[in-house]
């Protein structure tokens, strides 16, 4: 029973996870009909920028990093340039400074990469995808190059280490706090979308966008703007992921295919179905692994059935996932349209 | 769900290319698709002829390797623009049967290789006696045993029929065939006989045999392998036997499919430990030992499962962007649980200790026979190029391409629209598996799970959009380009090919959102294979060290000459003819009517 509460908890605070990267993928996919699959990667960066901010030598690992970028560039060209960039500061702030920062950063990035590629590209659905899949793989290398592919951490407040325990179940702190933030998140995201003029301005476009257009509303620049809300998100996501696993180049890749079964599951373009599909998936994957753990292996490798059976968790869920998707492309929250081409 | 992608995506291939009438054929009127197609067939099966020389072997075996694996991912690209440039779904899980394909000839290949390295099994027969019988003055020594088989000698008696002078002793001893000098036999008993009766005494010989070394003395390995009878002293003999008897050991040679694979071996294997427990995986792929059984089910296991997946998918109606995202899902299913099951794949490490494949007599092998593999990828990309051609050329072909279109109205029209889709999935499916199959064999045998991962799925959706989407030639070209690019790039700069493709990705979708074949004419493969040879040429005559000297740092000649000739010679011959046209035009007294002849058409 201990074991079904904790593994309930492990699943909503990996939903928690989910929702956030969704969430803006909800946005970019189910509202702007974008497949950004360079989704993940502003989750990484996102992910990068809480380290460079909250880990005292993050920003002097960054610029040198950025050093020895130049410095190879450089030398492709046959120019011997040495860049002797170095800096000193500590940077060391509060993880919760740092996710506005992020929120506003890597949603700038997103509001460039709109600007600079998506915009011509609207109505290519597929194209998006293999246009972004370029984005993120370069966005995968220079980070790699400027930070080596050692893993980082994102360091988390003081008062978010511990954890509390309940009738033998632990609850890190840590992980109670990602649910919360999932839950302002929402509702900040909720009243952004239904109690703001730039709500009103993105849902009249996404709707009927001539229309829109005719009625004064500047269409590419509401464009612009949902998207970088969209990535923005990510990139919180990202950085929070990054206070409870390895922060590395290829971390955006683990969560797109589940971030877009996500927005499939639970339908395009509603806020409630990502809710409802994150949720699903992630307390399944929760629960399997429980499950896997109890049923198959009792007591007999405590310490290494994290690694064996969330894989195997996953692959259930995701099986489970495309299974209800062949069913039911729709979704769980049907949108109600009538198009025929 | 309306796909607007899908409108702008069918409108190639419905343009007919005008015949050509060639000068010396009179009335044979030959597409010039055809012609191009030809003389690429020609040009791929003459590959191994081409090259300079005096050219290195090592480094002709290298370009012929890459030729193949790039062959091979040719057919791959096939498969991927067979689904999506012709039917309008868009696969990122090709991948999966890629990797099916992949992993069984792997399997086979790695079962052969265990079969090959496995000590014989020992099994040992009835055991048979040997009676050898002595009387009187024999020369001493003497050879009473000569080995036809192998034995081991399990026990030796001595009975005395007449009783010898005392003070004789005799010595059985071993000599191996290899050397038959008697002065270095071996004692194989351990007490010396004693000849003196009393007559009818049965005497068991104590043999040797405690230790290790000893316990070869008991065997008789090699044939011609000797015993031999001594008798030392003077005197009478008397008469005796002895009864040696040996239990013949039977070597049986290990068959594929009897001996866990290398990657399989954590249990231990002992061929002769009655206690071996086969790993659970080994009955699973053991019928694949047999060549024939594993390239039947590289093709059919992964059409099969292609057409099961396809056949749910849509029938169900799932499509457009959705197909995608879905196929892409089921992609990262079967990565997740490949590398999770390394009991029965090899997880991360992958398949690696693999012997060549024996077929038709024929071993293809990259390491040797590299020239049969390049041969029969080569014959496989062009049979499968054709294939494809007749059927994009069938009604079959034009309703993929309606459907493409505009579903709703092949439907309307009384079309299961399900049943053509899931019958092309299939087919790329197989096609994606041979494709797989054969690029195990290019690849220096290895097999891991880079096949079934998403960007290895994705990078073959991009060499199609680069070659030219809803068009064959495109599709291989794609593959051929991006792959000797890669070569390029990442042989001198391998840390910056990522941000090149990615590069590559944006600019072909930005820029080229028909590829380069509608660019480049149809003429383009044959131009990049020509690039490439002339790059390997001039890498032969060192063109490259001169330039990397007189830019001084690194490898670079190879970056700022190489890749632009790679890359662009895939507009020689549109080059070519548009200068050939010019010439035409402005020759003075030599009015040609233009259009008359115009080997490039589409342009």
């Amino acid at each position: 029973m201990t074991g079904l509460l904790e593994a309930l908890f492990n699943g909503l605070s990996l939903s928690s996870i989910l929702i956030l990267a969704a969430l803006g993928l909800g946005v970019t996919f189910g509202v702007m009909r974008v497949i950004n699959m360079a989704h993940g990667e502003m989750m990484m960066l996102g992910a990068y920028l809480g380290y460079v901010c909250t880990n005292p030598y993050g920003l002097s690992v960054f610029v040198s990093g950025l050093a020895s970028l130049a410095r190879e560039t450089a030398k492709i060209f046959g120019i011997h340039w040495e860049p002797s960039w170095q800096t000193s500061i500590e940077l060391h702030w509060n993880l919760y400074l740092v996710l506005p920062v992020v929120f506003v950063v890597v949603g700038l990035a997103g509001y460039i990469l709109e600007k600079g590629l998506i915009r011509f590209l609207y109505g290519r659905p597929l194209d998006t995808l293999l246009a972004t899949w370029g984005v993120g793989l370069i966005l995968q290398q220079v980070i790699q190059l400027i930070f080596s592919g050692n893993p980082k951490g994102v360091g988390i407040p003081e008062n978010l280490t511990g954890q509390w325990t309940y009738a033998d179940s632990r609850f890190p702190y840590y992980r109670l706090f990602i649910i919360a933030f999932t839950i302002l998140c929402l509702v900040l995201v909720y009243v952004g979308f239904f109690y703001t003029s730039l709500g009103l301005k993105i849902r009249a476009v996404t709707q009927n966008r001539p229309m829109a257009s005719a009625m004064g509303i500047p269409t590419s620049q509401v464009d612009g703007l949902t998207f970088a809300f969209g990535t923005g998100l990510a990139g919180v996501a990202g950085c929070i992921l990054g206070g409870m696993y390895n922060v590395g180049p290829n971390m955006g890749q683990d969560f797109i295919v589940e971030a877009f079964m996500v927005v499939i599951l639970g339908g395009m373009g509603q806020l409630k179905g990502v809710v409802a599909g994150g949720l699903m998936v992630g307390v399944s994957r929760g629960i399997a692994e429980k499950f896997y753990a109890n049923a198959l292996i009792p007591n007999l490798f405590p310490k290494y059935i994290e690694e064996v059976f969330s894989p195997i968790a996953r692959i259930t869920v995701l099986a489970l996932v495309i299974g209800f998707i062949m069913v039911r492309p729709s979704g769980l929250v049907r949108t109600k349209e009538r198009v025929y081409d | 769900m309306t796909e607007p992608a899908n409108k702008k995506d069918g409108a190639n291939h419905s343009t007919r290319s005008p015949a050509l009438a060639l000068p010396f054929l009179g009335n044979v009127k030959v597409k010039p698709g055809v012609l191009v197609a030809g003389f690429s067939v020609v040009l791929l099966l003459a590959i191994p002829q081409l090259f300079p020389p005096g050219i290195d072997a090592k480094s002709k075996q290298n370009w012929l390797d890459l030729f193949a694996k790039f062959m091979a991912m040719g057919i791959l690209a096939l498969s991927v623009d067979l689904v999506w440039g012709y039917t309008g779904l868009l696969s990122l899980g090709q991948g999966v049967f890629f990797g099916i394909g992949a992993y069984m000839i792997a399997y086979c290949l790695t079962l052969h290789k265990a079969a090959q390295d496995a000590r014989p099994k020992m099994t040992e027969g009835e055991p048979t006696t040997v009676v050898l019988h002595y009387q009187g003055n024999f020369p001493s020594p003497k050879t009473v045993f000569i080995n036809d088989g192998k034995y081991r000698i399990d026990s030796i008696q001595f009975r005395v029929l007449k009783a010898s002078t005392p003070g004789l002793t005799a010595v059985l001893t071993k000599l191996p065939a290899a050397s038959l000098d008697p002065d270095t036999a071996e004692q194989i008993h351990n007490d010396t006989l004693d000849l003196t009766g009393p007559v009818g005494k049965v005497q068991p010989m104590v043999l040797k045999g405690e230790i290790a070394e000893e316990k070869i003395l008991r065997r008789l390995e090699e044939e011609g392998d000797r015993l031999y009878l001594e008798v030392t002293g003077n005197g009478d003999r008397g008469e005796g036997e002895f009864t040696v008897v040996l239990i013949p050991e039977i070597e049986e040679y290990m068959r594929p499919g009897e001996v866990p694979p290398q990657f399989m071996q954590y249990t231990g294997f002992a061929p002769n430990d009655p206690n071996y427990v086969p790993p659970p995986g080994l009955a699973l792929i053991a019928p694949l030992g047999n060549a024939g059984v594993a390239v039947a089910a590289s093709l059919i296991l992964p059409a099969l499962i292609a057409g099961l997946f396809g056949g749910v998918i849509f029938r169900l109606g799932v499509k457009g962007v959705y197909f995608a995202l879905v196929t892409q899902a089921f992609l990262m299913v079967v990565f997740l649980a490949v590398r999770n099951q390394q009991r029965f794949t090899g997880g991360v490490v992958g398949i690696k200790d693999m012997s060549s494949l024996e077929l038709f007599g024929q071993s293809f092998d990259s390491a040797e026979n590299v020239r049969a593999t390049v041969y029969l990828v080569a014959a496989a990309l062009v049979g499968s190029y054709f294939i494809c051609a007749l059927l994009i050329r069938s009604k079959f072909g034009r309703i993929l391409s309606a459907i493409q279109d505009n579903e709703n109205r092949v439907l309307a029209l009384g079309y299961t629209t399900a049943l053509y889709k899931t019958a092309v999935f299939a087919f790329a499916g197989l096609l994606a598996g041979l494709a797989g199959a054969l690029y195990v064999l290019a690849n220096h045998p290895v097999c891991d799970t880079v096949y079934l991962s998403v960007p290895f799925s994705i990078e073959a959706v991009i060499w199609v959009a680069i070659g030219g989407r809803g068009n064959l030639f495109g599709a291989v070209l794609g593959a051929l380009l991006v792959g000797f690019g890669q070569y390029y790039v990442s042989s001198a700069l391998p840390e910056f090919w990522p941000i090149a493709l990615g590069l590559l990705f944006i600019a072909t979708v930005l820029f080229l959102p028909r590829g380069l074949t509608p660019v480049a004419g149809p003429g383009a493969l044959l131009g990049l294979l020509l690039g490439v040879f002339l790059v390997i040429y001039l890498e032969k005559y060192n063109l490259f060290d001169a330039v990397d000297q007189y830019l001084g740092v690194g490898r670079r000649g190879r970056v700022f000459v190489g890749c632009p000739i790679i890359l662009l010679s895939v507009f020689i011959p549109k080059g070519l003819t548009m200068l050939f046209k010019a010439l035409m035009r402005f020759s003075p007294g030599r009015a040609m009517p233009t259009g008359s002849v115009s080997p490039v058409p589409g342009s």
